[in-house]
């Protein structure tokens, strides 16, 4: 099918999409959730036991925000590293860097903004970023996709303020273009121009209008999970997409869960940033839902059942204590190495005694102590969302994407005595 | 060996330590009676089995930690009495009870329960009643051992800085023919000068065929000045600590985090341990009253 340099569309299903970018990120793939510049609590080497238990680094992704470098180490020092690749000790991955506005767990919004910066939260507080500033900190990070800079409004933004949001951002992005026409950004860095218009379809249509114009090598959908329904946020990014490139990939930013995944990737996005394993092994919680794809495919025949409990729907609760002496693996199958070692009943001890192996990495912890990850949990959760995405691909290449999520909606509903084993 | 105080090396996994050739962990009697139970590391097969770990583990009595984490710990003939954390009732830690709880957790290395003093300890006499009483306490736990088999229990010599007592208590456990002997009772804040002589006077004596292991020692200088004097094992603290302050230990001495301002300018540099800009720390056992 169609190719431009930097994305290959290799099938369709629909609206969704089967892909690669830049010849090496299978597509749609999902972003992990990084804190200053690694899924926190995990090292290198818990990573490559990703690999080692299915995934490939070519199949998932780090992403990165901006805010966590503005400040420390700053581009500075960055500058005097081969990137953000090289400072964060990850020149042996082979996982693409993307980097964009801001963390995606610490997201605030309403910040203040004018013509020519944006409010971050960075690691020294909140700080007023330039563009100017922000560009010169991409330039130094050098990551393999960078977003440009984002003027954010919220839904219930007024048309005059959804207006200023996408002169600001169309300026902020010529002002990179610029930059990479001057020889300042390194041929390697994607630029992908942040997508915005919040609730207006007139300034959704001219905004992607004047992107269609411009040479970017795709498109960073923000803005969303600030109340809309799913109507809403289905109307603004058809306003969006009928005007964009076909042939240029999409990012998907703040939808993170695999409800909104498969929401997402309906909708035609090959890139989702997913918090997702981070937010539930922070609360003691695991995937135990069937990831793979027979496993999913075998509930699209099946009745569709009441939901054991609304809230636990495909997840365990490792504080609880009925698992203190449960020998089992976190789920029996899984093949990731927490699974191929450790047993609930440990794992519900780490969690009870504090004794979280991420406490001690202060590189991860310091400021964010509330979180009691856990380095087995998240494992085992990225672990499940990455084979989890390997199943989606093989639904589009397989031509029945539609199929896969109605069963996927009736696995997460069935009792998870059914789900184990 | 590194500390794992409650069946958790803090902040490293166990393929961590494994990738780092690490041939033996501590584990904590008294943290691990707390939480998760010795009844229950029993009945899941075990500590080694409970986190995953391979190799060997060493446990102490759990006396040490109930004298030094325990406000009302008072030690009797029959043991060491203490407050429970959790309701406040009177307990007592016997030698029995020490070593069924460390044959419930089932490590390699499991301590007799001893009568520990302070090496600054004024009083001669109370020394003396410690050595003699950790000699007694030495036949209960050998009593009281379950698995022999499976578990090498290690004797503790006591004796404060008084080289006497110190040959005298080596001399009984020596007949005990144990798998292994341990040097208490030091790291209490004695010169340095006396430390010395008293771990060599343990080392000269105890048989050369069986492992020997100073407790509570941890600096880098001590490690070497001990295995001079033919010590085989330690405890330590120390890369964990280090760690936690930001410490980073090297060619050069420590390094240690600092301000931003020198990161900016070094960039690089300092990442391949230059010695510009790198904050000397302060080695510490250059104080010469303390060892540990
Ligand atoms: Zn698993
Ligand atoms: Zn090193």
């Amino acid at each position: 099918m169609a190719t431009s340099a930097d994305f290959d569309l290799l099938a369709t299903d629909g609206h969704a999409r089967l892909g690669r970018i830049k010849a090496s990120l299978n597509t749609p793939a999902v972003l992990l959730y990084t804190r200053r510049g690694f899924p926190p609590p995990l090292t290198p080497r818990e990573v490559k036991s990703l690999y080692q238990s299915g995934a490939s680094p070519s199949t998932f992704a780090f992403f990165m925000s901006a805010a966590d470098f503005y400040d420390d180490p700053g581009s500075g020092v960055l500058s005097s590293f081969r990137g953000v690749r090289e400072f964060c000790g990850l020149q042996d991955q082979k996982e693409m860097i993307v980097v964009g506005n801001k963390d995606a767990v610490n997201q605030q919004f309403g910040m203040p903004s004018s013509d020519t910066w944006v409010t971050l939260q960075t690691s020294a507080g909140q700080k007023k970023v330039a563009n100017e500033d922000y560009i010169k900190l991409l330039s130094a990070m050098q990551p393999d996709i960078a977003v440009s800079l984002v003027d954010e409004v919220q839904m219930e933004n007024s048309d005059k303020r959804i207006k200023k949001s996408v002169d600001r951002t169309l300026k902020w992005l010529d002002e990179y273009l610029a930059e990479r026409k001057g020889g300042n950004v390194a041929e390697s860095v994607t630029i992908f121009a942040a997508v915005v218009g919040g609730t207006s379809h007139r300034e959704r249509e001219r905004y992607a209008r004047e992107l269609a114009k411009r040479e970017v090598g795709g498109y960073a959908f923000t803005g969303f999970g600030t109340g809309e329904s799913e109507e809403e946020r289905e109307a603004f990014v058809r306003m969006s997409l009928e005007h964009l490139d076909q042939h240029k990939p999409r990012m998907m930013s703040g939808l993170g869960s695999p409800d909104e995944i498969l929401w997402s990737v309906k909708m035609g996005m090959d890139v989702l940033e997913s918090a997702y394993p981070w937010f539930l092994s922070s609360q003691g919680l695991a995937i135990s839902f069937p990831v793979s794809y027979e496993g999913i495919m075998k509930y699209a025949d099946e009745e569709e059942m009441e939901a054991e409990s609304s809230l636990m729907n495909g997840k365990i609760n490792l504080w609880d204590t009925d698992y203190c002496k449960n020998t089992d693996p976190i789920t029996k199958g899984c093949s990731c190495f927490a699974c191929a070692k450790y047993s609930r009943a440990y794992i519900h001890h780490l969690l009870k005694t504090n004794e979280m192996l991420a406490e001690a990495r202060p590189f991860f912890s310091v400021k964010h102590r509330m979180t009691s990850q856990q380095v087995f949990l998240s494992c085992h959760n990225q672990h499940c969302l990455l084979i989890f995405m390997e199943s989606v691909r093989q639904s589009i290449a397989d031509q029945s994407f539609e199929k896969f999520c109605t069963a996927f909606r009736k696995a997460r509903k069935a009792p998870s005595r059914f789900l184990q084993g | 060996m590194p500390v794992g105080t409650m069946a958790a090396v803090k902040g490293l996994t166990v393929d961590e330590l494994e990738a780092l050739d690490v041939p033996i962990i501590l584990g904590n009697t008294y943290h691990l009676a707390l939480r998760p139970g010795t009844e229950l590391l029993d009945e899941l097969g075990g500590l080694h089995d409970f986190m995953g770990w391979r190799r060997s583990i060493l446990t102490d009595s759990g006396g040490f930690q109930m004298v030094s984490l325990l406000k009302l710990a008072n030690i009797t003939e029959e043991g060491v009495t203490f407050q429970s954390p959790s309701d406040g009732s009177q307990m007592l830690l016997t030698p029995e009870k020490s070593i069924q709880l460390q044959n419930e957790i089932g490590a390699d290395i499991i301590m007799a329960l001893d009568d520990v003093v302070s090496s600054t300890t004024p009083d001669p006499e109370r020394v003396q009643e410690a050595m003699h009483r950790t000699l007694r306490w030495i036949d209960r736990c050998i009593a009281a051992h379950k698995k022999p088999d499976k578990q090498n229990l290690f004797g503790i010599v006591q004796g404060g800085l008084d080289l006497d007592l110190r040959a005298t208590c080596c001399h009984e456990l020596i007949k005990r023919n144990l798998p292994g002997y341990a040097i208490g009772g030091l790291s209490g804040g004695e010169a340095k000068d006396e430390f010395w002589k008293v771990v060599l006077c343990c080392t000269k004596l105890l048989p050369p065929n069986k492992p020997r292991y100073c407790m509570g020692v941890g600096y880098p200088i001590d490690l070497v000045v001990c295995v001079a004097l033919g010590v085989d094992m330690f405890d330590c603290v120390y890369p964990a600590r280090t760690a936690r302050f930001g410490v980073a230990l090297t060619d050069n001495g420590n390094m240690v985090r600092r301000g931003r301002g020198a990161r900016e300018k070094e960039g690089r540099k300092e990442r391949k341990g230059s010695k510009k800009g790198i904050g000397e720390e302060k080695e510490e056992e250059e104080d010469p009253g303390r060892v540990f």
